[in-house]
């Protein structure tokens, strides 16, 4: 499975990368901003995606509606700073399929990673049936 | 074969009461009966399988006669029916129900009487249904309901692998265990509900309350009739909209099924809830705190529940709140003694009794007033040391004594504003006083506590004349200070310009010039010299100066204090004399005025000035000391205080 990173912050990028221990991630991006993000969502079409929410040029929300709108559909997980319950429903209504808040420890994103690939697989073995 | 050895009742142990076994009299191999007190606990019976239930291995050869079977099951008529075997083992069931169909056929008796069972048993169409002894009874029951529905109602095997035995079972005694099952589940489950402690219930996809909730429900809720009602509508009168808003859209969200379990009990908006139940009788709104988790229950793929596990964290809230208060007193307290700690010995001492000697003061001019005077005079008195000890408090940074003190004034400003003043008016002042007195107790605390500390440098309030090793800071030193901050404070930039030392300060009146001085330097800031901006508007240096000299006269001392501010504006002293009454022409008069009681042009009252008082203490405090003050001004450019003080012995005020 491929995943892709999306945050304005180096650290926490190299944080969800250096967390990622889950044998069937096999190629990781890494986009600080939603324009990168789009446009290597759209070439790699990754199974698994996190998402900042507060980033420059394309908001997070607006990112999730964009790779949600597209043909290839993937388990988004926003990693995001909870600043209010509404925008965390905003996102889950835009296709994310979870919330975890920052800030978080590695058991946390760890724990959150697994659940975003065990999704990913589901919904893989639901679009093969 | 003897007919009877071979009736038992197959579980010795059954969980199942009593009262669901047939009633007839049955022969027992061994001797065994079924206990009514088991050992095994109700709990057990939750998980009851087929080897729990009575079972009977009435077993016959196949040769066996239908006469035989007959004279069988008419002694006992509540048995099942007769299992077979003949020399390879195992050959099928004769149950009562069939052997009574096959004999009530025209010749029936005729025809199977004489013949062995074999030939009745090669009537029935279907095998007999064989489920392993370790089946759950609910598994059973539904096996033996899926049977073509003519043989519903024949009695079923249970099947022992490891003794190789079979044991006959009806139908009507496995409906009656799953039954009493079902109630006894029920029962447990209505027991669990009433006496947990959390408020349990399960909502639907359209939020509607289950019909099971956990008693304590009703009490989190007050009310009874939550059956059938939704989650939302329940909350609706007792949660704030915002919030009801959000847990409703939380509630949608909680029944996607695409959504990870764990990763939206994040965004929970309900983990911690403010509900508000209104009192009947007194009107008064109670407000009760929640926490509300969710657990989603999925049917396949879809979430076709979500259990709502409610629980009242108020006294945890409350306890929470009242710890961080109790916090925030220390917090308070440490602050206090960090100022302290921060402030010179010396500097300290003086202060401490400055202010308890200004408190007895205060305390005195409120606690016996003195009726032949005039109110207005108190009220005078206790403003200029008030405002003595404010400023002493603000160069301290001691904050907490600075705005209690402020606000004596804010009152002692109220009272002298009111038309007529009575004695008893002064009693208004009292709720400042006490607070300033707890500040007092405060501080003495504090030193207790520093004392504890063993620092040898620090002084109490008891022994003023404790040894001080620290480097004081004097006079001077103590002006730049008082410049310096209060220009920060202010955020105009000032300068502080002197040849003056400590030592030049003639000795007897080295304590009211530091008064005096410390007074005019805030008055140079805040009235005198005007924010950066302005002073560049009228080319001026953005950095205001404050100069001070001193010059020795054969008869007196002569002191100049002067800032390069704004200057005196006579309009405006002009217009606020007129406000209260006066007419003043001569700029002569108007620069008398300023030193009156009470008298300030400035129209916001800060911390640091504005209420008049600072040139009236200046004033007052320099006719005590017997010398004079003058001032000259030239408006936009400068403002100077000329102080002038006698050589000689100090005589009396004149």
């Amino acid at each position: 499975m491929k995943l892709l990173i999306v945050d304005d912050s180096l650290i926490v990028r190299n944080a969800i990368e250096r967390n990622v221990r889950h044998p069937e991630i096999t190629e990781i991006f890494q986009a600080d901003n939603g324009v990168t993000a789009l446009q290597l969502y759209h070439h790699h079409s990754p199974e698994l995606v996190t998402m900042d929410l507060t980033m420059p040029h394309i908001d997070g929300l607006t990112c999730l509606q964009e790779m949600q709108n597209s043909s290839h559909s993937s388990s988004m997980l926003v990693i995001s700073a909870l600043n209010g319950h509404r925008t965390a429903m905003e996102a889950v209504a835009r296709g994310a399929c979870g919330f975890l808040v920052k800030p978080f420890t590695p058991t946390e994103l760890i724990e959150a990673l697994h659940d975003l690939v065990e999704h990913a697989r589901a919904k893989g073995s639901c679009h093969d049936a | 074969m003897s007919l009877y050895k071979n009736v038992k009742i197959m579980s010795t142990s059954a969980v199942i009461p009593l009262e669901v076994l047939p009633s007839a009299e049955i022969p027992i191999r061994n001797g065994t009966e079924v206990a009514i007190d088991s050992p095994r606990t109700e709990t057990q019976a939750h998980h009851a399988i087929l080897a729990d239930l009575p079972g009977y291995s009435t077993i016959f050869n196949v040769d066996t006669t239908g006469e035989e079977l007959g004279r069988l099951f008419a002694q006992y008529p509540d048995l099942p029916g007769a299992i077979l075997f003949d020399e390879n083992g195992f050959r099928g069931v004769i149950s009562q129900s069939h052997f009574y169909k096959c004999i009530s056929r025209t010749f029936g008796r005729e025809i199977y009487y004489r013949r062995p069972a074999s030939v009745m048993l090669n009537e029935m169409t279907v095998p007999p249904l064989i489920l392993p002894f370790d089946c759950p009874i609910q598994t059973a029951v539904e096996q033996c309901l899926a049977r073509p529905l003519n043989f519903i109602y024949e009695p079923f095997l249970i099947y022992e692998p490891e003794s190789g035995e079979y044991n006959l079972c009806s139908l009507q005694i496995l409906l009656l265990a799953s039954s009493r099952l079902a109630s006894l589940r029920n029962r447990q489950m209505e027991q669990i509900l009433n006496s947990v402690t959390d408020g349990l219930l399960v909502i639907d996809r359209d939020f509607r309350i289950g019909g099971e909730y956990s008693k304590v429900v009703e009490a989190l809720f007050e009310r009874t009739d939550l059956r059938n009602l939704s989650l939302p509508e329940v909350l609706l009168p007792i949660l704030d909209p915002v919030t009801h808003e959000q847990l409703h859209e939380y509630l949608r969200i909680l029944f996607d099924p695409k959504l990870i379990d764990r990763l939206i009990k994040s965004i929970n908006p309900a983990k911690q809830i403010s509900v508000r139940f209104s009192s009947s009788d007194l009107g008064q709104e109670r407000i009760k705190h929640f926490t509300l988790n969710f657990e989603r229950i999925r049917t396949g793929k879809e979430i076709s529940q979500v259990l709502v596990r409610i629980e009242d964290i108020t006294q945890r809230i409350n306890l929470a709140r009242e710890l961080e208060q109790q916090e925030a007193v220390a917090e308070k307290k440490l602050q206090l003694i960090m100022q302290i700690l921060q402030v010179e010995p010396k500097v300290l001492n003086r202060f401490i009794s400055c202010f308890n000697e200004g408190l007895s003061t205060l305390e005195h001019l409120l606690g016996a007033p003195d009726d032949s005077r005039d109110p207005r005079e108190t009220i005078h008195a206790l403003f200029r040391s008030a405002h003595t000890l404010k400023s002493e408090a603000s160069f301290l940074r001691l904050t907490a004594y600075e705005r209690a003190l402020h606000r004596l004034e804010d009152q002692l400003e109220k009272l002298r504003v009111l038309p007529r003043l009575e004695t008893g008016d002064l009693a208004l002042l009292q709720p400042s006083l006490e607070a300033l007195q707890r500040l007092g107790g405060q501080i003495h605390q504090a030193l207790e506590q520093l004392k504890q500390f063993d620092a040898p440098a620090k002084p109490s309030a008891q022994a003023p004349s404790s040894p001080v090793t620290s480097r004081e800071a004097g006079p001077m030193e103590m002006l730049a200070q008082v410049i310096a901050e209060i220009s920060e404070r202010l955020g105009k930039p000032a300068l502080f310009h002197t040849s003056v030392r400590d030592d030049d300060l003639p000795e007897k009146y080295r304590e009211v010039l530091h008064e005096v001085l410390i007074h005019l330097a805030r008055n140079a800031l805040v009235h005198g010299i005007e924010p950066a901006d302005e002073r560049k508007a009228r080319g001026k240096n953005p950095t205001g100066l404050i100069q001070l000299e001193l010059k020795m006269h054969p008869e007196c001392h002569e002191i100049i204090f002067q800032d390069d501010g704004g200057g005196l504006n006579y309009d405006k002293i002009r217009r606020r004399a007129e406000q209260l009454g006066r007419n003043l022409s001569s700029e002569e008069e108007l620069r008398q005025i300023i030193f009156e009681p009470g008298f300030s042009t400035s129209e916001q009252v800060t911390e640091l000035a504005g209420r008049g008082v600072g040139l009236d203490a200046i004033h007052h405090a320099l006719q005590m000391a017997g010398g004079r003050i003058f001032l000259h001004s030239e408006e936009g450019a400068y403002c100077a205080f000329q102080i002038l003080l006698p050589l000689g012995l100090t005589s009396s005020a004149s």
